[in-house]
C-alpha cells in the first residue's frame, strides 16, 4: 500500500459544443497523498473547478483513470459514488449551499440521515459538529438568520460530520470578509493538522501560500506544481 | 434516508409553500369530493331502489301489449289460468287516473280496473269491507275499493263502507278499504282505487284489457312466464316487439344493472376530476423539481442516492394528494347534510366509499408524482449544483 489518496492518469474532460470542443481538462496526471494540504489556483476557465468536481465524484471524466484510495472510480456505479461522497468526502462551497428551509442543526445532520442513522443519533452527532465550529448557540437558526461566516461554519460542520478523510473547499472564503475568512482558514489548518487531507480552490495568493502544495492550472493542464509552498 | 425522515421533510417542504400546496391539493379535494359525493348519492339511490323492491312479490308476473292485437277477454285470462298449473291467478290490470271526491274533499288518484283475483295476486288484506266480487264485474257495478291513504285523506278513518264517492263525476259506493301496503317501484298502492274493469271500460273509456297481472306457483315462475308469453304471441300474431312479460326478479336484475351503470357513470365523472387534479400535481411537482434543482445537487453532493431523491419527491406528491384526499372526505362529510337535503336525497358516505376515494387520491399521487420524481433522481450532481 502506498500513501496515495488521489491518483489521476491522463484525465480528460471534454465538452462538445456545436462547432467546437471545450477541453476543460486536457491530460491531467496528479497524485495527492493522505494528509496533504493542496491549493488549486489558476485563472477562470483553467479547469480547476472541473478538476475539483472530478476529485469529488460529482462529474465523470471523458477519458483517463482516477483512483481514489486505490479504487478505480470508473468501475463504480451511481450508488457507490453517492456512498463515497457521503462517507469519504466533505464539500464546502463558496456560496455555502445550505438548505434554506432547514435549521443549522438539520442542515448539519443531513449527511448522517443519508447514512440511515437513527434520528436521535443524527442530532447528537450534528450537535457535536456544531459545537466544534463554535455554533452551539445558533443551532436552531435558519441560514438566513446567520452571518456569512456562521453559515460557512455550518457548511464545514456538515462537510465534516461523517469524518471524511478528504475535504474539498471551493473558494470557501470568497464570500467572507477578511476577518471571518481568516477564522475559516485557521479552522482548515487545524483540520489538516489532525490528519484530514485538504484541497482548496482559491484566487487569493495569500491563502494559496498557506497551503503546503500549490497546483497551478492553465488551459486544462497542470502548469505548475510547487510543494512546500508555506512561507 | 429513513422513511420517517423523508415523510417529515416532505411535510416541511409542503408547509414551506403553503399557498401553492393548498391550490394543488384543491384539485384533489374537489376530485375526491366529487367521487365520494357522487358515489354516495348513487349508493343512496341504489339503497332506495332495493328497499322498494323488497315490497314486491317475486312470483308476480307483469305483462302488457302496447300495439295492434286481438282483443283479450276475461275468459282468455281464466282459460290461461286453468290450462297452466304454474299460474295460480290472473287479473286484468287496466290503469287509469282521475279525481275522487266527497262532499268535503277532492283528490287525484290512480284507478285500476280489475277483478277479484287482483287482491289474491297482490295478497291484499282488507281493513274493512270486502274486495271486488265477481258480481261487481259481471254487473258493471259502481263499487270501489280504496287504498289506505286515499281513505284516510278523504274520510280520516277506514270505517266507511257504504259511503258514496264521486269518481270522475260518477257516483260509486265504497265496498272496502285495503290495509296499508309497502310502496314499490311500480307505484304506491295506498294512493290508488280499484273498480271492476267492466265498469271502467264503460264509464271511463279505459279500453280493452292490454295489461295482465298474474301470480305464479312458487318454483315454476319460468313455466308461468313462458305460458303467458306464448299466449301473448298468439294474440299479437307473433310480433314480439309489441308486448312484454317480466317478473319481479327480472326487474330486480334490470335495476341492479342500472345501479351498476349509475355507479360506474358517477364514479367515472369523479375519476375524471381526480385525473385532472393528478395532472395538476404533476405540473406542480415538475415546477418544484426545476426550482429545487440546486437543492437536489446539494443533497447528491453530500451522499443522497438516486432512490433517496426519487422517494423524497414521490412522498411529497403522495402527501400532497393524501392531504387533498383527507380534506376532500372531510368536505364531503360537511356538505353531505346540506347538499343531501337540497337534492332530497340521503347522502350515505360509507366506509367503502371513503377507502375507495382515498385510495384513488393516493394512487393519483404516485402515478403523477412518478415522472417528476424520476426526473429529479436522474439529475447529474454537477449539473444540478451548477443550476442557477
Amino acid at each position: 500500500m502506498n500513501n496515495h489518496l488521489i491518483e489521476m492518469h491522463d484525465l480528460h474532460k471534454h465538452y462538445v459544443m456545436p462547432g467546437f470542443t471545450v477541453r476543460a481538462l486536457d491530460g491531467v496526471d496528479l497524485t495527492i497523498d493522505k494528509g496533504e494540504y493542496v491549493a488549486l489556483v489558476g485563472p477562470s476557465g483553467s479547469g480547476k473547478s472541473t478538476l475539483m468536481n472530478m476529485i469529488g465524484c460529482l462529474d465523470v471524466p471523458t477519458s483517463g483513470k482516477y483512483f481514489f484510495n486505490g479504487t478505480d472510480m470508473s468501475l463504480l456505479n451511481d450508488n457507490s459514488l453517492a456512498d463515497i461522497r457521503n462517507k469519504e468526502l466533505g464539500f464546502v462551497f463558496q456560496t455555502f449551499n445550505l438548505m434554506s428551509n432547514m435549521t443549522a442543526l438539520e442542515n448539519v445532520a443531513l449527511p448522517a440521515k443519508y447514512r440511515k442513522m437513527k434520528t436521535k443519533e443524527c442530532r447528537k452527532l450534528a450537535k457535536k459538529a456544531l459545537e466544534n465550529v463554535g455554533l452551539a448557540d445558533r443551532m436552531h437558526h435558519l441560514p438566513k438568520e446567520l452571518s456569512g461566516g456562521q453559515q460557512q461554519r455550518v457548511a464545514f460542520a456538515r462537510a465534516l460530520l461523517n469524518n471524511p478523510p478528504l475535504l474539498l473547499a471551493d473558494e470557501p472564503t470568497g464570500n467572507l470578509d477578511s476577518k471571518t475568512g481568516k477564522e475559516v482558514l485557521e479552522l482548515m489548518e487545524e483540520l489538516n493538522s489532525k490528519g484530514t487531507t485538504l484541497i482548496l480552490i482559491t484566487h487569493d495568493m495569500n491563502i494559496a501560500d498557506k497551503a503546503h502544495r500549490k497546483i497551478e492550472m492553465l488551459d486544462g493542464r497542470i502548469a505548475n506544481d510547487t510543494k512546500g509552498g508555506r512561507k | 434516508m429513513r422513511l420517517s425522515e423523508i415523510i417529515k421533510s416532505a411535510f416541511a417542504s409542503i408547509w414551506s409553500m403553503k399557498v401553492r400546496s393548498f391550490l394543488t391539493s384543491l384539485g384533489v379535494i374537489i376530485g375526491v369530493f366529487a367521487i365520494a359525493a357522487l358515489l354516495s348519492i348513487g349508493n343512496s339511490v341504489a339503497v332506495q331502489m332495493q328497499q322498494s323492491m323488497e315490497g314486491l312479490n317475486a312470483n308476480i308476473i307483469t305483462s302488457a301489449v302496447f300495439g295492434e292485437a286481438e282483443e283479450m277477454l276475461l275468459e282468455d285470462l281464466l282459460a290461461l289460468q286453468d290450462e297452466n298449473d304454474s299460474i295460480l291467478f290472473t287479473a286484468p290490470n287496466i290503469q287509469g287516473e282521475g279525481s275522487i271526491t266527497t262532499r268535503a274533499k277532492s283528490l287525484y288518484t290512480g284507478i285500476v280496473g280489475t277483478t277479484f283475483d287482483y287482491a289474491m295476486i297482490n295478497d291484499y288484506n282488507l281493513i274493512s269491507g270486502r274486495f271486488l266480487a265477481p258480481l261487481d264485474v259481471g254487473n258493471e257495478n259502481k263499487s270501489v275499493v280504496l287504498g289506505y291513504t286515499i281513505a284516510m285523506k278523504l274520510f280520516g278513518n277506514t270505517d266507511i263502507i257504504g259511503e258514496e264517492v264521486r269518481l270522475n263525476k260518477h257516483t260509486f259506493i265504497v265496498v272496502g278499504v285495503i290495509e296499508k301496503q309497502a310502496e314499490t317501484w311500480m307505484g304506491n298502492p295506498n294512493e290508488q282505487v280499484m273498480i271492476p274493469y267492466t265498469t271502467g271500460q264503460k264509464l271511463f273509456e279505459l279500453g280493452q284489457i292490454t295489461s295482465i297481472l298474474a301470480l305464479a306457483s312458487p318454483e315454476v315462475i319460468d313455466d308461468a312466464t313462458s305460458a303467458i308469453r306464448s299466449f301473448l304471441l298468439q294474440k299479437t300474431d307473433g310480433d314480439t316487439e309489441i308486448f312484454y312479460v317480466y317478473t319481479a326478479s327480472q326487474t330486480q336484475e334490470v335495476i341492479e344493472e342500472m345501479n351498476t351503470s349509475l355507479m360506474a357513470l358517477l364514479g367515472g365523472i369523479g375519476g375524471i376530476s381526480l385525473l385532472i387534479s393528478g395532472i395538476g400535481i404533476m405540473n406542480i411537482m415538475l415546477v418544484s423539481v426545476r426550482e429545487r434543482t440546486r437543492e437536489i445537487g446539494i443533497r447528491k453532493a453530500i451522499g443522497a442516492k438516486r432512490i433517496d431523491i426519487l422517494i423524497q419527491f414521490l412522498v411529497e406528491s403522495v402527501v400532497l394528494s393524501g392531504i387533498g384526499g383527507v380534506m376532500g372526505i372531510l368536505l364531503t362529510f360537511t356538505l353531505a347534510g346540506p347538499v343531501g337535503s337540497l337534492m332530497q336525497q340521503t347522502i350515505q358516505l360509507t366506509g367503502g366509499i371513503i377507502v375507495l376515494s382515498l385510495t384513488f387520491s393516493l394512487i393519483a399521487g404516485v402515478v403523477f408524482g412518478l415522472y417528476p420524481a424520476a426526473k429529479a433522481s436522474k439529475l447529474r450532481p454537477i449539473e444540478a449544483l451548477r443550476y442557477e
